[in-house]
């Protein structure tokens, strides 16, 4: 008796399992069911009828099912943008941007359908890309149909700015403030074109105007957080990201600059690689792989970084930065190959110029882009230093000096082009500023003396050996040299 | 060539130019025979000019090492000093420093697709 009550049970519970198990499947077994009935009084050419069906199959979380729908209107080729549109959107929130991409151009190109909603939806997958001539002349379109809402033009401003150009994303942004004049998009457009210029005051003094007590969009904040960073002011870029998480938690570009942000402030790269890891999961942009790229190579994990630089320019994308930072890494693998005690100097050399080959290469590109990177300049000015090449070398030390006056490795090396090339009026010159940027420079005072005294201001130099031993006693070079003019000055006496 | 051939020129004909020119060049080597000198024996040369020791004044002295600083120099000579009296000193260039050229910093979104920006060097790169 005992045991048939719990043999009951038991078998109870197991029925009562299996039903509860075999429920959804039941369900899903009927909504498969239905949707073989739906299809079979489907229409595809009515496209309400099956954007309506598409839909309740996507409240499901049927969207397999949907899809089929999607694809049955879609062979049709109806002559509707609202099935282009609705496809699309359904593509792009599956994660399917390219795909949402090819769907608009068909609608576009093909069945020659013009509509806003199209124009501005692929505007906006084109910007999410990164293609920014494409996103450009799908705004441009949008705002010259529709000329109630400013944010066509102004990501058609935007957008041609991001391409590097100069001129154009002025008209766009004059249309913008003519149309818009209260607008927000018109001080953040003017802020964004000036920050691209590389005058950042200038943008900040513009991304100041907007009103932050108004409803701004995501793209505002990112872009504020992409200046402050670019400020150094890090709290600030920090608070413009949580802001941009407040308005649209799923908007593209918050988590690269997270991750750009953590790369910069932080100083433990643990924590920046893991910001990038988690912002990897989600996007994709050009700016999240060169600053992984970036974090490899201050890690010394140089492969790492060198295959996904590749991998970034491959299709000829002309990332400045990435092109820079490929420079970095043939410049390591130069001095590598010159440490290396297995090969011989002949071997040495022969390495190191090939590699520096393709480094100047890279450089060369990073530096003479449209608006110029210094940083480049100054490697660019390294690589030809160490290779002999001094004219070259003065040339980039010369370009990088106009950005940085105030940068005494700079100048320090362009006095020592000077002095390489026997030019001792320019070199003393170069090394005079330096002076003047720093009076105790003792490695300046030194190059001052050995110009004076070959030269033949023996009495100069003398003066600059003894100025630089005030400085530092210690200074070998120094002492060394005013002992030699001693030597000479007693020899000539006697 | 026929009028070369019949050359006339008033008691100058074509024979006795052609005699003449013998002459001529019978005499050139008779001077040439008469003024050449012994084989390996130099004629002596003619002193063209000599010293007059109140127009030349004193040999001058090394130039007195204070008063080269004061020299204004023209830039040839200078250029002289540094080939011919700067090797003297024997004074080597200081040797530039070590470029220690920092990693510039990544750039944000949104960042220009091919074009570069100039503030974002930084980092410890004054010394």
């Amino acid at each position: 008796m005992k045991y048939t009550f719990r043999n009951i049970s038991l078998a109870l519970i197991t029925v009562l399992f299996i039903t509860c198990a075999s429920l959804p499947a039941h369900a899903e077994q009927s909504l498969d069911e239905q949707f073989t009935e739906d299809m079979k009084n489907f229409t595809p050419v009515l496209v309400e009828e099956g954007l309506e069906l598409a839909r309740k199959y996507m409240l499901a979380e049927r969207f397999d099912l949907a899809e089929r729908i999607f694809e049955a209107m879609y062979a049709e080729k109806p002559h509707t943008y609202k099935l282009y549109y609705e496809y699309a959107s359904f593509l792009e929130r599956q994660g399917r941007r390219n795909e949402a991409i090819e769907k608009l151009e068909t609608c576009v190109n093909e069945v020659d359908l013009f509509s806003y909603d199209v124009q501005v939806m692929l505007g906006r997958l084109y910007f999410h890309e990164q293609n920014y001539s494409k996103a450009a002349r799908a705004y441009e379109q949008a705002g010259m149909v529709n000329k109630i809402y400013p944010k066509p033009v102004f990501y058609w401003g935007v957008s041609l700015v991001l391409q590097g150009l100069k001129g154009e994303p002025r008209r766009a942004f004059q249309l913008l403030e003519k149309r818009h004049p209260n607008s927000f998009y018109v001080p953040l457009g003017w802020s964004i074109y000036h920050y691209h210029g590389g005058e950042h005051a200038k943008a900040k003094e513009f991304l100041d105007k907007v009103d932050e007590g108004g409803e701004l969009s995501a793209f505002y904040w990112v872009f504020k957080s992409a200046l402050y960073m670019q400020l150094k002011d890090y709290d600030t870029a920090k608070a413009a990201l949580d802001k941009a998480l407040e308005v649209d938690v799923l908007y593209e570009g918050i988590l690269t600059n997270q991750a750009i942000l953590a790369v910069l402030s932080e100083k433990n790269m643990g924590k920046a690689v893991k910001a990038i890891e988690t912002a990897k999961e989600y996007e994709s942009f050009n700016e999240l792989i060169m600053a992984e790229a970036f974090v490899n190579i201050r890690m010394g994990k140089m492969d790492e970084a060198r295959k996904a630089l590749t991998e970034l320019l491959q299709d000829g994308r002309t990332l400045y930065f990435a092109n820079y930072l490929m420079g970095v890494i043939f410049v390591q693998d130069i001095e590598n190959v010159m440490r290396d005690s297995k090969l011989s100097s002949e071997e040495k050399q022969k390495k190191a110029d090939s590699i520096s080959e393709k480094a100047v290469g890279y450089l060369n590109y990073a530096a003479n882009g449209d608006n110029n990177f210094f940083p480049a300049f100054f490697l660019l000015a390294k690589l030809q230093f160490n290779r002999g090449d001094f004219d070259q070398a003065l040339v980039n030390f010369q370009k990088a000096s106009q950005a940085m006056p105030d940068n005494i490795q700079v100048q320090t090396f362009v006095g020592h082009c000077y002095l390489k090339k026997n030019k001792f009026n320019n070199a003393r010159k170069a090394f005079e500023a330096l002076l003047q940027l720093d009076d105790s420079n003792t490695h300046a005072l030194n190059c001052l003396g050995y110009i004076s005294a070959v030269t033949g201001n023996t009495q100069q130099a003398e003066k600059y050996f003894k100025t630089t031993l005030n400085i530092d006693k210690r200074n070998k070079y120094a002492s060394q040299q005013l002992k030699k003019l001693d030597d000479l000055k007693n020899r000539r006496e006697r | 060539m026929k009028k070369l051939l019949e050359f006339k020129f008033g008691w100058l004909n074509k024979e006795r130019l052609l005699f003449l020119l013998g002459i001529l060049v019978l005499l050139v080597g008779l001077f040439s025979y008469v003024t050449a000198g012994e084989p390996n024996v130099r004629p002596p040369q003619e002193l063209l000019f000599t010293a007059d020791e109140q127009a030349m004044g004193e040999t001058p002295e090394a130039f007195p090492f204070e008063q080269i600083s004061q020299i204004q120099w023209p830039e040839t000579e200078r250029q002289l000093f540094t080939l011919l009296d700067a090797p003297q000193l024997d004074l080597p260039a200081p040797e530039p420093p070590e470029l220690d050229v920092p990693l510039a910093a990544p750039p944000a979104f949104p960042q220009p697709a091919s074009s570069g920006n100039k503030n974002i060097y930084k980092e410890g790169g004054d010394k």
